[in-house]
């Protein structure tokens, strides 16, 4: 085999940044598809990516031959195309033919073409890319180590890129500059014989970037998302917008948007909400004038309850977005005000930048911004509060479970036992949901609410719960101490003046409950009796209930994944068409995305065993013998499929852990992604100078599996020992825990290539594309398992299904003759 | 339709059954959904807007109880279906649209179907048609997250009106307001019944 002419370190570079771009593209797709549609494509971005290299391998595997013959010329232009397909695949999603509607993807068939047909637009930039990152990788096995490194820094780095990339260039335009970043790798391995040749396809290309990057191609949002209807409003315009990793904020103007939750229905006046902001085009919330104390709104809301029984002079607000329960402690004097917010862009756009008439309450001097996640507040502040306030959970109207995969830490039982424990002797947790039909949010958030205090040893949790109701809103208020009867009966005053009624008070009478504001049935009533009831009540009820309204917990943190697979044929009989909505789609495309890629998976690992087959066939029977015939082609597909899915679920895992720990979601996902992906390709590095004996592999493993027992137990502790700790410190920690695993994780892949290229006349020698693709298939498969795991078994699971996938590899007992 | 969709899901209201026979439910819906006009689900009509499913609409009409010689007030009017099908029955519909473009398609489209009885107006339904209030009912087509003060206002003693609450695909919840000399009550509706939730009850 003809070795590159490119100098190997040109050619290391040249893989580093196209697996820079590459990464950063693939983080870019999952914010534009965000903004178009909803977040949960990000698992059909993470799958396309992960299947263009799949897909690629087995490419590799059909056609080695051909492509290893003219490498030279096909390594710059397969790097090229891939460069070009990122900015076109785009720019062609968001025309009529390939556009899709996720909303009518259940109403109409052609959507779920366009569907398909935008999968495989996406992924062709992957697989272009990753034919040109697997073809040095076959090239140069024996060097797989040194460009494996090459590889898996330049993707660790661009996760990182991509973050920061994005707070400095809108999505449509960094489409453009990811695409050049890939093409500048290409130039750098443009062999010199065909550089004039290749100078025509540079300036068309150059000329193409330049002009995507001046007129990129506009976003379409989805005209259900809130945006969309919202720009439909007369008189009504985008005033401001702000990129950052959070999302593409977009803060509009109009006079004819409402929002007031739990209003009364004898308040007379109009509650003027002039500006409001979007993420991503989804509802953040209003930007509010401070109204007269006379007419203020705050004063005839459900969630004015917490003010009727006592003061409130030092707040926590777990999420305080656009500021609403911010001015509503303002507007009951509060002294003290802590508003936690994690998203830093968001409070920059706000209290920066625009609106001086509606932030007043941000820069009021009594408020205290804190840029953080809500929980990593809680585990690290040692303040009381007389009020900790959550925003309304879940969006009005219900969000058709776009958001069932969300992992919402705010609404746990440890969460809410936590808040507890920061609350004074007279403090109250108070939060508001929307009443859903049939009865979800608020059924959840009482057993969650309630379990913790039976946790705590309270024995009856009735006596701390408070809850009232207007037409469609229920507040409840969870406090320290019981709460008095003189405050059980200023509550009923207040329900009476306002035509509210309340719900739950330790002393109620159904018929209260149900007075002005009547509920179809009275099974919301009685359910909500029974979470109150023993134990065994409350075990029967999760069971005989049709969705799950078991408490959340951090293990299994989906507090809006409400579905039960038992309960499906029911729903889909009682409501027929109408059923959809309670499928919850983000779950329905999770288990879609799965079962694709299982079909898919199945046809590219298929394919080139045929190949294969015919090679080892056609040798000797002595060689075919000592080859291990198909036991050899199990082991290699146990081996690499076991490392594929194995590393999956630790990432997986190790994101879920530190975003917690950091305080932020996005921020935790590129830390934990480009560390180990830095330090696995530190171990592909020295891997090189170990030598490929079987034994040394198994050695690899078995530590692997020692680091990966030491995270199942050691882990949650070590992260809450230090997450009181500055950010310097914490990233030490972070690197301090996950490195040495990821550095061991890195090693086996490129030692089992080099194993599988150990014998010259070896079959196995042939497996090397068709092991990478396996690898890259199982990954895949991986990254959508460990979701589908976690939601339905929880974290824990996720952590015991990677241990067997190492074992796996480690069984495979992967070998040369 | 009538029968399978809405007679057989219990709605008796026969003014309403007649009206929902009348009005031909495909003119109200886009060209490239003629096919499924009379399919038992909403369909979009762009903007973010759907034509509600024809068991809603009967719904929301008999939940009125809408009688000849009575006035009322629609916020909303989208395609037009809901205000076709009340005219069928009172007297008087006023229609009002915020949406311009809807407004345009729905006007001409009650005006080539005749509808004389439908008044219909481009501007915020928030704050109602004071100029012709009082009204014996008001159908609040697209969910709303409180309940405009105007329209409370401008309902007659006695006067009912509905609001669905939910997601275009996801309205399983309508709310009757009534309105008793100075009290206000309101009702949650079920349209699809499901009772009881539990399967162990």
């Amino acid at each position: 085999m003809r070795k590159s002419e490119i100098h190997p370190v040109k050619l290391s570079f040249s893989i580093f940044l196209l697996s820079v771009s590459l990464i950063a593209y693939q983080l870019l797709l999952i914010q534009i598809l965000s903004i178009v549609q909803w977040y949960h494509f990000a698992y059909m971005v993470i799958s396309v990516a992960l299947l263009g290299f799949g897909a690629a391998g087995t490419f590799l595997s059909l056609f080695k031959e051909k492509l290893l013959a003219k490498s030279e010329i096909a390594l710059p232009i397969l790097i090229t195309v891939s460069s070009l397909l990122m900015v076109i695949s785009v720019s062609l999603s968001q025309t009529d033919f390939f556009y899709f509607d996720s909303y009518k993807l259940f109403a109409d068939l052609n959507h779920l073409w366009k569907l398909a047909a935008t999968y495989l637009i996406f992924l062709l930039p992957f697989f272009f890319g990753a034919l040109a990152i697997g073809l040095v990788f076959i090239k140069n096995v024996e060097r797989i180590g040194v460009f494996y490194f090459a590889n898996m820094t330049g993707s660790g780095i661009g996760g990182v890129l991509a973050v920061f990339l994005m707070w400095l260039f809108f999505p449509e335009k960094l489409t453009a500059v990811l695409a050049t970043l890939a093409f500048f790798s290409g130039i750098l391995v443009v062999p010199k014989q065909i550089r004039s040749g290749f100078s025509i396809i540079i300036a068309i290309t150059v000329a193409l970037l330049t002009f995507i990057y001046v007129n990129p191609p506009k976003l379409k949002l989805s005209e259900y998302k809130s945006l969309s209807k919202a720009l439909n409003l007369p008189e009504t315009k985008v005033v401001a917008r702000e990129s950052s990793p959070y999302g593409l904020l977009k803060i509009i103007s109009s006079d004819h948007i409402r929002y007031a939750p739990g209003l009364s229905i004898i308040y007379p006046y109009r509650v003027r909400v002039e500006n409001a902001v979007f993420n991503n085009g989804d509802w953040l919330g209003p930007l509010t004038s401070v109204m007269p104390d006379s007419i203020n709104y705050f004063k005839y809301s459900t969630e004015f309850l917490p003010y009727i029984i006592n003061e409130r002079k030092n707040v926590l607000i777990l999420g305080s977005g656009t500021g609403r329960l911010v001015q509503q402690a303002l507007f009951n004097n509060a002294e003290s005000i802590t508003a936690v917010e994690q998203n830093k862009a968001l409070m920059e756009l706000i209290v920066k930048s625009y609106f001086p008439e509606n932030d007043s309450h941000y820069i009021h001097s009594t408020v205290g911004i804190k840029n953080t996640h809500p929980r990593t507040y809680l585990l690290t502040t040692h303040s009381k509060y007389d009020l900790i306030s959550i925003p309304t959970v879940d969006a009005f109207g219900g969000t058709s479970g776009m958001y069932a995969l969300q992992e919402q830490y705010l609404l746990t039982k440890e969460s809410f036992n936590e808040m507890f424990s920061k609350l004074n002797g007279d403090g109250v947790i108070c939060l508001s949901t929307w009443i859903d039909y049939p009865y979800k949010n608020p059924f959840k958030l009482l057993t969650t609410i309630s379990e913790m205090l039976y946790e705590r040893g309270i024995e009856y949790p009735i006596q701390h719960i408070a809850a009232i109701k207007n037409w469609n809103t229920i507040t409840i208020i969870l406090k320290r101490k019981p709460i008095t009867h003189t405050e059980i009966e200023s509550i009923r005053a207040f329900c009476k003046e306002m035509k509210f009624d309340p719900v739950i008070l330790s002393n109620i009478d159904v018929k209260e409950a149900d007075y002005y504001n009547k509920l179809g049935d009275k099974l919301f009533y009685s359910i909500i009796i029974k979470i109150f009831e023993s134990q065994e009540e409350r075990e029967k009820l999760y069971s005989d209930y049709e969705f799950n309204i078991k408490p959340s917990t951090d293990d299994k943190p989906y507090f809006s994944q409400f579905l039960q697979i038992k309960s499906i044929l029911k729903l889909a009989e009682f409501f027929g068409n109408q059923s959809v909505a309670f499928f919850e789609v983000g779950l329905i495309i999770l288990y879609i995305t799965f079962f694709q890629i299982l079909i898919l998976s199945i046809v590219l690992i298929i394919i080139p065993l045929f190949k294969i087959g015919r090679k080892v066939n056609g040798m000797p029977k002595l060689i075919r013998k000592s080859q291990g015939g198909g036991t050899g082609k199990l082991r290699t597909f146990m081996y690499f499929s076991g490392l594929g899915l194995g590393y999956m679920f630790i990432e997986i895992i190790l994101i879920q852990r530190f975003t917690l720990y950091f305080g932020n979601l996005i921020y935790a996902a590129a830390a934990v992604v480009s560390l180990m992906l830095v330090a696995s390709g530190f171990g592909s590095l020295v891997s090189q100078k170990i030598q490929a004996k079987p034994n040394r592999v198994i050695g690899i493993i078995v530590l692997i599996l020692i680091l990966l027992l030491f995270y199942a137990v050691l882990l949650s502790f070590l992260l809450k020992l230090t997450i009181i700790f500055s950010l310097p410190v914490k990233i030490f920690f972070t690197t301090l825990i996950v490195a040495p695993a990821a550095f061991f994780m890195g090693m086996p892949f490129p030692t089992g290539l080099r194993l599988l290229a150990t014998e010259r006349l070896s079959s196995q020698g042939e497996q090397i594309p068709w092991a990478w693709g396996i690898n890259g298939i199982f990954s895949v498969i991986g990254a959508v398992l460990a979701t589908i795991v976690a939601v339905e078994l929880g974290f824990v699971w996720v952590m015991v299904f990677a241990i067997g996938a190492y074992g796996t590899a480690l069984m495979s007992n992967l070998r040369t003759n | 339709m009538v029968t399978e969709q809405i007679e057989n899901r219990g709605i008796t209201n026969q003014p309403t059954i007649n009206a929902l026979r009348k009005v031909p439910r495909h003119k109200f819906v886009p060209p490239n959904s003629i096919e499924r006009a009379y399919n038992d689900s909403p369909l979009p009509i762009g903007y973010g807007q759907t034509i509600s499913q024809p068991y809603i609409v009967a719904f929301m009409t008999a939940a009125i109880n809408p009688k000849p010689g009575q006035k009322v007030l629609e916020i909303g009017t989208g395609s037009g279906y809901q205000a076709a099908v009340l005219a069928e029955i009172v007297d008087e519909v006023y229609t009002i649209e915020i949406i311009t473009e809807l407004y345009n398609s729905s006007t001409k489209r009650l005006k080539e179907l005749a509808y004389k009885n439908v008044y219909c107006r481009n501007s915020d339904g928030y704050y109602g048609w004071q100029e012709f209030a009082p009204f014996d009912a008001i159908v609040v087509t697209a969910a709303a997250e409180y309940i405009p003060p105007p329209l409370i206002e401008q309902l007659k003693d006695n006067g009912k009106m509905i609001i669905p609450v939910g997601s275009p695909y996801l309205t399983q919840m309508l709310v009757l307001v009534e309105k008793k000399g100075e009290e206000v009550f309101t009702t949650t509706l079920l349209p699809v019944r499901f009772v009881p939730f539990t399967r162990g009850d």
